[in-house]
């Protein structure tokens, strides 16, 4: 494992890739263009509702923010997740940690992260990867809008028979039942039962109040070091006898890092991730209203965050310290406002426009600044308001909030699925018109072409060339098909759709061969049964003798032919 | 998979080069008197850039019938520069690219060319403009090779070679024919155009009359080496009132110093603003203002989009908007725009007016 100071955008920059998901409580637009530079896939960005931007320029509609509410939203919790997902063809990258996606997180040296890349060659890449696409299927519940394109993200993105075998670096996530503790327990029952552990160290930038489980927490080790901020409230630690340390110089002031490293013999387990060492984000569940939070656990060497923890960044308070302890005034109590600034989002469908609102302080809405007021329809959350009637000028909607005036781009949702499948996630993108291995398209396009075959002999052959055009095209996608590795939902479901776009003889001949090709491929079972069940379904429409046709595809898949 | 396949790292801090990082205008301002000396591009700095950029743009004038709109036009440049990057990385390795060739991270294996799509925004045509910065040098390319060019990419934006069997036939097929003597996509050193680049730049550097500086400058093209700190304090920190740089950054640092404690009431606020002044009274009075910017230069600058002056005190504090996460955000930009004096591009200045992207055009053209 290396270790170092990394520029997180760079991290993005380096890794090549079709779709990317970022996670993030807050967001700003500087971080947001940043991203544009550097990241070369599509950007779905979900954010906590209350801490929206409006964007001003999203080029290509690339860019699609998405607010988010923790499962039982309140005034006290939020959603807090931070995550990037970078999927390329052959592979991902996750980057899990502390920042958001805000100037705030690169302002000073304050985060801590931890990257992975993924390339699916073992099965404990593909289960380490499908603990973060279970998380995504979770995050359905936590929509305002537009849950139709998250699944169609999350089909591009998951890798349902790939197989997978468990691995001792867990990607975790609070549940309805489950809070980060509580996974963080079985994770040390699981690999660690049996054994005593020396130590845990616990660093947080915020603190509750109270903590319910404080005695949980000491049955794994009660000598509990808590690395706090300067004047944050120590008394809940103070109260279980935890050692208390606080940054000796401004390498460790404002520390953003959330850690829990629980040392043993001969190694140790390490959380980093989203949620701080409290009530909301560590040891609620999500029915008991807890942030939505996610990270990582894993076993590390003893070595591994030794100088993170070090005695050059932090000092323990002494006893004396500890009873002399004055509170700051900012107490770093965990808290989380909502931002007074109101922001918009735009996305079209079709020729529809929804124009989305977010009005904390309820301030009329105005086409015009001296215009009548728009009448805003309600959304199931608080503050967040949408309406149809606003139009766009050159790709943008503009409009007022009160006095000031919002100029927000316009999404459009097609361009962005179309974007998606262009950067090679849909395996017949590449395959339309003359192209097509669908025979209805295919036709049309010969016969508007008015494209024939022309003979160099003295018989002219007027015959549209339908059946050596389809060969080709047929032959060219299965070997854009072979140097596929893996196959996600949606292609599962593309191949399917394909296969019954019509009953004509040529869709017999794609769907034997298709079979031929899938069979040489591991993990694509279901692609199989259902070219199986479509052959069959064929053969009877067109009158063919399933027994003989059976016997010819049996010996013919085992031939080299 | 263990532990040996991830990384754990503590998140650097980063600049972030647009937006409302720009409390008094001074970056803005800063960048308008460096383009007053310096009539280039102050982000990524490639002679070859200037050169594919006027090509790419006669190329454009001169087959009008590819593209009805700016978007189209877009999406042409976009797939050329996809093209131009894809030869060179299909010739030399990430690392002898190395030095800002806009898209080095992309695997040649990722980089489709048939689409605009796929690429990252910052690319050559937002830097560089798409004005002709070199037409003796575009006229001389055209002649020695890029006019028999053309044909070839004019099909390349017309072919529809989707399939990926064909794609790879044709692109491998145009890649060895772009790849020709003298050809951009086959160097992404200008060399056989570097004198006459050279020339056409000193020349619009000389052009901006700056006399006093173009004395000092123009040597360095000539250098076969030079020592990169005299480059910095020759030009930058030189306290000739003809030169306004030194005067300048003089002024900035102080100013930012005494504005910090201002806001955070520190104890030495009264002498930090003495120093401040007397560095302002410094600057000439020419240079407190750009001909191209509309900020005017003050002791006490009025207009900042974070603080407010306060006259009757004589001192800035933060805009109290009633929103403490928007305070603390504007304090987190504040701390991250204090840190760059002494940090702007590992010198110790606190704008460098587009000399590091001088250096580097000179590095290349030596």
């Amino acid at each position: 494992m290396k270790k170092n100071s990394k520029d997180f955008f760079q991290s993005i920059a380096e890794y090549p890739h079709n779709i990317g998901v970022y996670l993030t409580y807050t967001l700003d637009n500087e971080v947001v263009e940043k991203l544009s530079e550097v990241a070369s896939g599509t950007k779905l960005i979900l954010h906590d509702y209350k801490q929206g931007i409006s964007i001003d320029d999203n080029s290509n509609s690339t860019i699609f923010c998405v607010p988010m509410k923790p499962l039982k939203p309140n005034d006290r919790n939020c959603f807090h997740s931070k995550l990037a997902l970078l999927k390329s063809e052959v592979g991902a990258k996750f980057i899990v940690g502390s920042a958001n996606l805000s100037v705030d997180s690169f302002a000073t040296e304050k985060e801590i992260a931890i990257e992975m890349e993924l390339e699916f060659k073992t099965e404990t890449d593909v289960f380490i990867y499908n603990q973060i696409i279970n998380f995504f299927e979770q995050l359905k519940s936590h929509l305002f809008i537009q849950i139709s394109i998250w699944e169609q993200t999350i089909n591009k993105l998951r890798f349902k028979e790939l197989p997978t075998k468990s691995n001792s670096i867990h990607f975790i996530f609070n549940s309805n039942e489950k809070s980060i503790f509580d996974e963080y327990k079985n994770y040390l029952g699981r690999y660690k039962s049996g054994q005593t552990a020396k130590s845990i160290k616990i660093a947080t930038p915020f603190v509750s109040d109270d903590y319910s489980k404080i005695e949980e927490v000491k049955s794994i080790s009660d000598n509990i070091s808590i690395y706090l901020r300067t004047g944050a409230k120590i008394k809940p630690f103070q109260n279980h006898h935890c050692k208390i340390f606080q940054p000796l110089n401004k390498k460790r002031e404002g520390f953003h890092s959330k850690l829990m490293l629980t040392e043993f013999n001969s190694d140790a387990v390490l959380f980093i991730g989203s949620a701080n060492f409290t009530e909301q984000g560590f040891f609620k569940t999500l029915n008991e209203s807890a942030n939505q939070e996610c990270g990582i656990i894993l076993k590390v060497p003893l070595k591994e965050m030794q100088e993170w923890f070090g005695e050059n960044f932090w000092k323990q308070l002494s006893e004396i310290e500890v009873a002399d302890y004055k509170e700051a005034e900012d107490n770093s109590l965990e808290f989380f406002e909502s931002q007074n600034i109101h922001y918009a989002w735009a996305e079209k469908e079709n020729t529809k426009i929804t124009t989305y609102i977010f009005n904390p302080n309820n301030l009329p809405v105005r086409k015009t600044k001296d215009g009548n007021k728009i009448k805003l329809q309600n959304t199931d959350s608080e503050f967040l308001f949408k309406t149809n009637e606003l139009g766009e000028q050159k790709q943008t909607v503009i409009f007022f909030i009160g006095d000031e005036k919002i100029s927000v781009s316009v999404f459009e949702l097609t361009e962005y699925i179309a974007g998606l499948n262009e950067k090679g996630e849909s395996i017949f993108d590449s395959f339309k018109g003359i192209y097509s291995v669908n025979p209805t398209e295919l036709d049309t396009a010969i016969n508007e072409g008015k494209l024939s075959i022309k003979e160099t002999t003295s018989i002219q052959i007027t015959e549209p060339p339908k059946l050596e055009q389809y060969f080709y095209n047929v032959k060219s996608l299965l070997q854009s098909i072979e140097h596929k590795k893996y196959f996600t939902d949606f292609n599962e479901k593309e191949i399917q759709n394909e296969i019954y776009k019509s009953d004509d003889g040529r869709i017999l001949y794609l769907t034997l061969q298709l079979l031929k090709t899938f069979s040489a491929k591991q993990n694509t079972e279901n692609i199989k049964q259902e070219c199986w069940k479509r052959i069959s379904e064929l053969s009877e429409k067109l009158n063919i003798d399933q027994r003989t046709l059976n016997t010819f595809i049996k010996g013919w898949l085992i031939s080299k032919i | 998979m263990g532990y040996e396949s991830i990384n754990i790292f503590n998140v650097k801090p980063v600049s972030f080069d647009q937006g409302e990082r720009d409390p008094f205008g001074f970056d803005d301002f800063s960048e308008k008197v460096g383009a007053d000396y310096l009539p280039f591009s102050g982000s990524v700095s490639k002679p070859t850039y200037y050169l594919f950029v006027a090509y790419v743009n006669h190329f454009l004038n001169t087959n009008k019938s590819l593209w009805k709109n700016d978007k189209q036009k877009r999406e042409i440049q976009i797939r050329l520069e996809k093209l131009l990057v894809y030869c060179w990385k299909s010739k030399f390795s990430k690392t002898e690219l190395r030095g800002g060739l806009l898209g080095n991270n992309f695997e040649l294996s990722v980089i489709d060319v048939f689409t605009s799509k796929g690429w990252v925004i910052q690319n050559a045509f937002k830097i560089y403009t798409d004005r002709n910065f070199a037409p003796a040098t575009l006229e001389l390319y055209l002649k020695k090779v890029g006019e028999r060019q053309m044909p070839l990419l004019r099909d390349f934006i017309l072919c529809d070679y989707k399939l990926p069997q064909r794609k790879a036939e044709y692109i491998k097929d145009l890649v060895k024919q772009l790849q020709k003597k003298n050809s951009l996509f086959n160097n992404h050193r200008l060399e056989d155009f570097k004198d006459k680049f050279k020339k056409e730049l000193i020349e619009k550097i000389k052009g901006r009359l700056k006399n006093e500086y173009f004395q000092l400058l123009q040597p360095y093209f000539t250098y076969k080496t030079f020592k990169e700190e005299t480059f910095w304090s020759k030009l930058l920190e030189n306290p000739n009132p003809k030169i306004p740089f030194a005067f300048l950054n003089n002024w900035f640092g102080k100013f930012v110093l005494a504005v910090d404690a201002d806001i955070y009431n520190k104890p030495n606020r009264k002498s930090l603003w003495i120093n401040a002044d007397k560095a302002f009274e410094e600057i000439p009075n020419n240079y407190l203002s750009s001909s191209k910017s509309d900020i005017t230069l003050q002791k006490r600058m009025k207009k900042s989009k974070w603080f407010q002056f306060n006259t009757s005190e004589n001192r800035y504090a933060f805009y109290d908007k009633g929103s403490p996460s928007e305070k603390r955000r504007i304090e987190n930009l504040w701390e991250s725009y204090k840190k760059r004096q002494g940090e702007e591009e590992g010198t110790s200045y606190f704008f460098n007016y587009r000399h590091s992207a001088l250096l580097r055009l000179i590095k290349e053209l030596r």
